[in-house]
């Protein structure tokens, strides 16, 4: 297996008196899709996000690219966009552009001239197929065209590591399968990328890997093919009948 | 006539130099005010827990006298400090400060209205702290604030005839000089009353244009007008 991306060492994350991840341990290799399932309040999107570094930790840490960037004193490297993060609610910019909103991060991060930021941010919105859409305003796309921005805007960072934290899950299902391409895609462009999503096919088709979690911990980490084959945990067996129901 | 006489008062010398002194003092103390509450906003808003005490501190101050006490304050109380300053500077001194009182509450509601995950993404696409407030955050609170704000503003041109109490010659000052000069309250009076209501109606308009201007779904609409007319240019062509 190629070089390790990124990957948390014991991390535990506990809000109050309620702990949503305990001890978890898991890497992301460069070029991967890691898809990460199970049951609602399993913790999957909160894993998603302390990769992110956008989790206090009780305990553990988060390292990328060989450096630790998580510890339970705080976040230790300012990442520069060097992790996309792709949220269920999109998060677009309501007051600027389309172009600006995939543009903006470029300007002002990377001091990119704004001519040349404009030209790659529109080659970005042809790839998610919204080139004819530029100089529209976020509330006048669908959820679906939302979403795609979104990736795009993410993408004009350059990152190594793209974060879906459940990109279709307020989507309908012709939406769904729109983004659901998009983000096929930028996995075949070679993007290291996780995933948090209940779009089992997505998961089947795309994934290199699952990790199937619950009440907080990783209870199976296989290669996708074995995970939809032969799950090894009853939990895992039990979570895809019902699925498939 | 007094009709010939309220508008020989409405186009006198004097009352036009009062409008300018009532404008000039209204203009001034907002933008001093709004300055200082988004500061405050931010303060209160901040990490550091004494910050937050400061303001909640100021607020509960100013808002908790009357402005007309303030007032009153600024100008005998800091000469008594060896802070002199003339009547102007001192009603734009307390007017501001109250102000800023009041903003600063209607600013930090804006910033709470800003949805977290706009912080969250910026973060994510690795802009800094001064960067999302400078172009994300910023930028959709004013328009959450600018009603309440288009409020304020005419609250403070009219506040601002509490300034004739320490004798600055705005609108109100030379209205009660002219009246009891001449004898003639109700057209002097009127007079004050027919500038005051222009100047309000002013900014009633200044802040629906503003507000217009900073309209997404607006911009939005003026961009499908352009799309359709060039549509309709190329289909001439044809």
């Amino acid at each position: 297996m190629s070089e390790i991306l990124i990957e948390t060492q014991g991390i535990t994350k506990s809000y109050a008196s309620t702990t949503v991840l305990s001890d978890v341990s898991l890497r992301i290799h460069r070029g991967e899709c890691v898809v990460l399932l199970g049951p609602s309040g399993a913790g999957k999107s909160t894993a998603l996000r302390c990769l992110a570094g956008l989790e206090e930790l009780q305990a553990g840490s988060v390292v990328f690219q060989g450096e630790t960037f998580v510890t339970p004193e705080g976040t230790h490297r300012h990442l520069r966009g060097a992790i996309g993060m792709v949220f269920q609610q999109f998060n677009l910019f309501p007051h600027l552009s389309v172009l600006d909103n995939v543009a903006l991060a470029p300007r002002r991060v990377k001091k990119v001239a704004l001519p040349q930021a404009r030209r790659q941010a529109e080659e970005l919105l042809d790839l998610v197929g919204l080139g004819n859409r530029r100089g529209y305003f976020p509330h006048e796309l669908s959820g679906g065209q939302q979403q795609r921005v979104a990736i795009a805007r993410a993408l004009a960072m350059e990152p190594t590591l793209m974060l879906f934290d459940e990109p279709t899950s307020s989507l309908d299902p012709e939406h769904t399968r729109e983004v659901l391409r998009v983000m096929r895609q930028v996995i075949d462009l070679g993007m290291t990328v996780a995933v948090v999503t209940h779009e089992m096919s997505f998961a089947r088709q795309s994934a290199d890997r699952v990790l199937f979690m619950d009440e907080g911990r990783v209870v199976e980490d296989a290669p996708a093919a074995r995970f939809f084959t032969a799950p090894q945990s009853a939990r895992a067996r039990a979570f895809l009948r019902e699925e498939d129901e | 006539m007094t009709e010939v006489q309220l508008l020989e008062y409405v186009v006198s010398t004097a009352f036009l130099t009062a409008t300018l002194v009532t404008i000039a003092l209204t203009v001034l103390s907002m933008a001093l005010g709004v300055l200082g509450g988004l500061l405050l906003a931010l303060g209160a808003s901040s990490r550091f827990a004494v910050l937050r005490g400061v303001v909640a501190v100021y607020v509960w101050l100013f808002r908790g006298t009357p402005v007309l006490l303030q007032l009153i304050f600024v100008f005998n109380v800091l000469p008594l400090v060896g802070l002199r300053f003339d009547s102007f500077t001192c009603a734009i001194i307390a007017l501001s400060l109250n102000e800023a009182a009041y903003m600063a509450e209607i600013i930090r509601g804006g910033l709470l209205g800003v949805d977290r995950g706009q912080r969250t993404a910026s973060h994510m696409l690795g802009l800094t702290r001064v960067q999302t407030m400078l172009h994300v955050v910023l930028p959709q609170m004013v328009r959450l604030v600018l009603p309440p704000t288009g409020n304020q503003l005419i609250g403070m041109l009219k506040t601002s005839a509490l300034a004739s109490v320490v004798a600055v010659q705005d609108l109100l000052l030379v209205a009660q000089r002219t009246a009891a000069g001449n004898f003639d309250y109700v057209n002097a009076l009127l007079a004050a009353a027919v500038h005051y209501l222009l100047l309000t109606t002013l900014c009633t308009l200044l802040v629906h244009a503003v507000e217009v201007r900073m309209d997404v779904s607006r911009k939005a609409q003026r961009r499908q007008r352009q799309e359709t007319r060039a549509l309709v240019a190329e289909g001439g062509r044809r």
